[in-house]
């Protein structure tokens, strides 16, 4: 397809009519800047094929300029399969549409279809032209903004692409047949499996009730094998009644009963005589007994007053023994006591020489300390005198450092006048004669070689002569007056200061400073002279010195030194005070050994007391048992009494055997169980008889329902069940085969007829990214790129590089239309824009060479990027 | 005296395997068949009816069987019907036969003790009631010694095997020559579903409605004429069943083949009593497969009482017009050849892609012409 002319008015922003005309069949370039109307171009050129005249949408409203209620038109000449076409729409207001060419003159509808088969496109939805219905164009004419989208072409497209394809490939045919083929398989499987394999629909069912009726099998089986467990039970309590009924009605047992009733009584008796025969024997035996313990007791009671009377005499002698050493003991400690008298005289004695001399000393100590005291205040009071006046004549005297600084500026200034004035005075140098006359000056004698400064009127007498009188001229006044203001001054500070010329002054001013230093001398000393006294408690400084002193007479010097004996007394009295503790020590230790045998004294003589009493009321007892018989009667009474036992022994052997042959516990116990069991059979009779009825009951009620035969049929209904779900699951296995089987196939019918589009694009691609290549998915979308071995997912490649694949792939599509004859164009509005510049050259190559295969339309605002490129170059231009 | 002889009733045999709709049906004929046999009693005046065991299905078939069961015999009151335990509903303490006894109408007599039975002034039933599955002592040991009035005629009445039919050995074992040792004018077994005849006087009489494949003559009773104790007896078949039940291999080359199979099956049987087990054989033409398999299926099976078809051996080669019809070329087609080979390397996976090659042919067919399917 090529498009050759253009026109547009009312539409968007043109208004007035414009033209693009002059295209050619190759590359195209419309440069314009932006705002130019580029864009709406494409915009045109797209409503005028794909938007139908006639159509109200939304779409078609924005197509008419800002405000106007016109109608928007497009005429459009283009050729497309060898001829020549004539398209004119106009949309909106009284829509209209002409199609005019080698097939004739087409308007309205006619003409919409007309140009759909023409171009391959399909009629536009209510609410406009869409991908879906624009086609292959549609997606080889690419909007600005879009270029770079990497999107599966929509189903129309794709059918036109996959019509060229299947040309192409000849080996695609059927394929609506095959879809349909496939949906039916998929909907036929979905009966049976879900989508993740889980069973579902018929065979879920068809499982279920084979579980089901396996379950019920089961069950029917049970309650089968209840049933005939059932019979058993109730075949073997029928038994049980029987052998009841037999026991309770045998003969046996009541001749059983009768004989134990006679043995019973006879055990009876036996046991009686057992009883009588065996308290004989007890008495016998206590008999013998009795005077066994006698005898012995007798024989006893002689050895323990052999005993006494051996512990009466030992005690006895303990006591006489005992006396003598408490009579030593009581010696020793009245001497422990005396020699303890002694130590204490002595140690009392040494301690009051010791107190004593103590006191001498001590008293020596604070007279010397008190004398020292008396000293030093002395030559504090000294110190303080000195003090004193100093501190008066400093107080006197005002001429400190200040003063002495203010006198010497003074004297200064009196100098410097009294130069300035002499400066200017005329000299008066008296020579005189020897024997000249005595002139005065003054009334002063004038003595030769002096020299006179004028500065006051002088009066030179000169007897005899008269007076000259000399005045300095007026000129000299100001320095004399400064001079007699400086002496004026320094006489006011002399007499301020009370001192009559400055030399004075500064001699005062010396004496004062000395005072000064001398008075920190002093103060310092009397701090010495003035120490804590911690032997008299006297705190530092002078008025507690004075104040502690005041009132005590100073001591008359020392008499006599302290006594020099002192310390041996201490050590006399240390000696003495060691003894006299050894001394009580001594004494004590007597004093408990005398204690303890006066214990031991009282023992003795308590255990001689009681072993005295033991022997008497020992022999008092044997006294008294003896007395009434006789040693011999009573060893005669004891043979008696063994003999009498021996009989009474053999008499009881007896009967125990007697007793033994008759148990009469265990015949009893016979009698009673067999009561019992009589009883209990009894007993289980009606329980027994009902249970029996119960289960003739219930095995009439069981199997009246026929357990057998449900069973059976059960069991054959559970199978039945399983065939026919094992028949699904084979028709659901087959369904999922065939379908894996057909996918695969399309799978690999896919990848067989991409392939011309993926031929057609290699070449490019590896003239923009060397050595990659590029795969295409089921729906003809560029999927992913391989590049040095590794596959990158083509949306996750950059923006250029998506963008340059996306208009290689459109070249590859309209060549694989042109190739089928089907009408192809290429239109890119402002792509590119995110190539480089060594891609965007290798870029403009490769459209520049498409151009020679197909119509290429370039818009473009970037006039310098394309300047080099060879292009018919259009304008945008008003008129019609 | 003249009585029909019969066995095997089998009533309350369940036909689980059966399809649903089939069961009811192979039921009621088994009911069915007490009127049948008592309407022949009467037409052959013969209105004694010996039952030679297997009355019953299993031991316990429940009480709403055996209640139809005597109510039905209950209705033709002038025939005298003698039912035996056999080892499908042995004898056994508190069960069946204990309530069965208890309701019997005075033309019924459950023959439950092994002790003789009167039949008239002359005649004698010696009955050998089962009462285990399986015995091992063979019941009609006792006819031998049997006790009955001179000049009667001893009339032997058991179930079980004279020989040992299949593999279980030596059970319910009879002396093939009872009849003759214990001087019987005529010994009625039962067990064996097929007619038998095992000497002059002892018979099978197999079951009077056949339950089962594979059974060469069944569906009979026997109508016994014993015209004195030496005399030999008259023995009749009667046809009293109402099903025929076939079993048959067929061998296809293509499905042409059908026409004179399906014409020659069971002639002369109404087609709706037919049961048939057909088992189906040959290499054909995925197209003859299909057609064939829809002539069985949709066809023959809704016209009998039960088509139980067995299509594994129908083996399907498919030609090169199988799959031109499929497609010349394009996806189906090469579905197709993929998994032609794969069935080609047979085992369970050759048979499952035989099957969906034979799907993807019918499916093809379905979407060539969406009216149908």
């Amino acid at each position: 397809m090529r498009i050759r002319r253009l026109t547009i008015e009312n539409f968007r922003k043109f208004r007035a009519p414009v033209v693009l005309e002059g295209f050619a069949d190759g590359l195209n370039l419309v440069c314009e800047p932006n705002e130019t109307g580029k864009s709406t171009v494409l915009d045109a050129l797209r409503a005028a094929l794909f938007e139908r005249h006639s159509a109200k949408s939304d779409r078609i409203r924005s197509f008419r300029p800002q405000g106007d209620e016109v109608a928007p038109t497009v005429d459009l000449a283009f050729d497309v399969g060898g001829g020549e076409w004539r398209l004119s729409k106009r949309f909106w207001a009284a829509p209209q549409v002409t199609l005019e060419g080698p097939d004739g003159r087409f308007s309205s509808d006619a003409a919409e279809e007309k140009l759909q088969s023409l171009l391959g496109f399909n009629r536009a939805g209510n609410r406009g032209a869409d991908d879906e219905s624009r086609g292959a164009l549609g997606l080889l004419w690419v909007e600005q903004g879009l270029s770079f989208q990497l999107g599966a072409p929509a189903e129309t497209a794709r059918r036109s692409l996959e019509e060229a394809l299947a040309g192409e490939v000849g080996a695609v045919t059927g394929g609506r047949r095959a879809k349909a083929v496939v949906l039916q398989v998929e909907k036929s499987l979905a009966d049976f499996y879900t989508a993740t394999g889980r069973p579902t629909g018929r065979l879920k069912q068809a499982q279920e009730a084979a579980d089901a009726a396996r379950l019920k099998a089961d069950d029917a089986r049970r309650e089968l094998t209840q049933f005939e467990g059932l019979l058993e039970r109730l075949e073997a309590k029928r038994n049980d009644q029987r052998r009841l009924v037999r026991d309770m009605e045998d003969p046996e047992i009541d001749a059983d009963l009768k004989r134990l009733g006679d043995d019973i009584d006879r055990a009876k008796q036996a046991g009686q005589a057992l009883r009588i025969a065996d308290l004989a024997l007890q008495k016998a035996s206590g008999e013998r007994i009795a005077l066994e313990a006698r005898t012995t007791a007798r024989a006893q009671m002689r050895d323990a007053l052999a005993r006494a009377e051996t512990a009466a005499r030992k005690a006895a002698a303990d006591v006489a023994t005992h006396s003598e050493a408490m009579a030593r003991a009581r010696g020793a400690e009245q001497e422990a006591a005396a020699a303890l008298e002694r130590a204490r005289a002595d140690l009392r004695a040494a301690e009051d020489a010791r107190d004593s001399a103590r006191t001498e000393r001590d008293a020596a100590e604070r007279r010397r300390t008190l004398a020292a005291a008396f000293a030093r205040l002395e030559r504090a009071e000294a110190l303080a005198a000195d003090i004193r006046i100093r501190d008066a004549r400093i107080a006197a005297e005002r001429m400190d450092e200040a003063a002495v600084n203010c006198l010497r500026q003074l004297e200064d200034a009196a100098g410097a006048a009294r130069a300035a004035v002499e400066a200017g005075a005329a000299t008066l140098q008296v020579a005189l004669e020897p024997g000249a006359p005595g002139i005065l000056l003054d009334g002063a004698l004038l003595a030769d070689g002096t020299t006179v400064r004028l500065t006051r009127p002088m009066v030179i007498t000169v007897p005899g002569v008269g007076s000259f009188t000399l005045t300095p001229p007026a000129s000299g006044a100001p320095a004399v007056a400064g001079l007699e203001n400086a002496q004026r001054k320094l006489g006011d500070f002399l007499a301020e200061h009370g001192h009559p010329t400055p030399a004075a002054a500064r001699a005062a001013a010396r004496a004062r400073a000395i005072d000064e230093a001398e008075l920190l001398g002093l103060r310092t000393r009397l701090k010495a002279e003035c120490p804590a006294d911690a032997a008299l408690g006297i705190p530092a400084g002078l008025d507690p010195l004075r104040g502690a002193l005041a009132g005590l007479t100073p001591p008359a010097p020392e008499a006599k030194e302290a006594p020099a004996g002192l310390a041996d007394l201490e050590t006399r009295t240390r000696a003495l005070r060691t003894a006299e503790t050894e001394a009580g020590a001594r004494r004590e230790a007597m004093l408990e050994g005398l204690k303890a045998a006066q214990q031991q004294e009282m023992a003795l003589a308590t255990a001689r007391e009681r072993a005295e009493g033991d022997r008497r009321r020992l022999a008092d007892d044997l006294a008294a048992e003896t007395s009434g018989l006789a040693d011999a009667d009573l060893a005669s009474a004891r043979a008696a009494a063994q003999t009498a036992e021996g009989r009474a022994l053999m008499d009881r052997d007896a009967a125990q055997r007697a007793a033994e042959v008759l148990d009469e516990a265990t015949l009893v116990r016979k009698r009673d169980a067999l009561k019992k069991r009589r009883e209990t059979l009894q007993g289980q009779l009606p329980a027994l008889a009902g249970e029996v009825a119960r289960l003739e009951e219930q095995a009439k009620t069981l199997g009246g329902e026929g357990p057998a035969s449900r069973a059976d049929a059960a069991t054959e209904e559970a199978d039945a069940a399983e065939a026919a779900h094992q028949r699904l699951k084979q028709e659901a296995d087959t369904l999922a085969l065939l379908l894996k089987v057909l996918r695969e196939t399309q799978q690999e019918a896919a990848r067989r007829y991409l392939e011309p589009v993926t031929r057609r694009i290699e070449p490019y691609v590896r003239r923009l990214l060397p050595n990659a290549s590029l795969a295409f998915g089921e729906t003809l979308r560029p999927e992913a790129l391989s590049r040095g071995g590794r596959e990158e997912a083509a949306d996750l490649l950059s923006k250029g590089t998506q963008e340059q694949i996306a208009i290689l792939t459109r070249i590859a599509f309209a060549d694989l239309l042109i190739a089928k004859g089907k009408p192809a164009s290429l239109v890119l509005d402002d792509a590119l824009v995110f190539a480089d510049d060594d891609r965007f050259e290798t870029m403009m190559e490769i459209l520049t060479e498409a151009a020679t295969r197909m119509q290429v339309v370039i818009l473009s605002c970037r006039a310098s990027a394309y300047r080099g490129v060879a292009a018919t170059r259009l304008a945008i231009r008003e008129g019609r | 005296m003249r009585f029909i002889h019969t066995s095997d009733w089998q009533l309350g045999k369940p036909f689980g395997r059966a399809p649903e709709e089939a069961r009811a049906a192979l039921q009621e004929a088994r009911l069915g068949a007490i009127d049948s046999l008592a309407r022949a009693a009467q037409a052959h005046d013969a209105p004694l009816v010996l039952v030679a065991g297997d009355v019953f299905d299993s031991a316990e078939p429940g009480d709403r069987v055996y209640r139809q069961a005597l109510s039905r015999m209950r209705q033709a009151a002038n025939v005298t019907f003698v039912l035996l335990p056999g080892n499908h509903d042995p004898l056994r303490a508190d069960g069946l036969w204990t309530r069965l006894k208890a309701e019997t109408p005075p033309n019924v007599i459950a023959a439950i003790a092994a002790e003789p039975i009167s039949l008239g002034e002359n005649a004698v039933l010696l009955p050998a009631p089962l009462t285990h599955k399986r015995s091992l002592s063979d019941p009609t040991a006792w006819f031998d010694t049997a006790q009955t009035a001179p000049g009667a005629l001893r009339i032997g009445l058991a179930h079980g095997s004279v020989q040992a039919f299949g593999s279980d050995p030596d059970t319910n074992l009879l002396a093939p020559d009872r009849a003759r040792r214990a001087g019987l004018s005529y010994l009625a077994l039962g067990d064996w579903h097929g007619r038998l005849r095992i000497d002059e006087r002892t018979h099978y009489s197999g079951t009077p409605e056949p339950d089962d494949f594979g059974r060469e003559a069944t569906g009979l009773a026997l109508l016994v004429d014993l015209a004195g104790p030496g005399a030999p007896p008259q023995v009749t078949d009667l046809p009293i069943g109402r099903h025929h039940w076939i079993e048959a291999d067929w061998t296809l080359a293509a499905a042409a083949d059908l026409d004179a199979l399906l014409a020659g099956l069971a002639p002369g049987w109404a087609r709706q009593d037919v049961v048939a087990r057909l088992h189906l054989a040959g290499l054909v033409s995925l197209g003859d497969k299909v057609a064939a398999r829809r002539r069985l299926e949709d066809a023959l099976a809704h016209e009998l009482r039960w088509l139980d078809l067995d299509l594994a051996g129908l083996v399907t080669r498919p030609t090169d017009t199988d799959l031109a019809e499929i497609d010349a070329f394009g996806d189906l087609r090469a579905a197709a050849e993929r998994l032609n080979a794969m069935a080609a390397e047979g085992g369970a996976e050759g048979r499952l892609a035989g099957a969906a090659l034979e799907r993807l042919y019918v499916e093809h067919h379905r979407a060539q012409r969406p009216g149908e399917a």
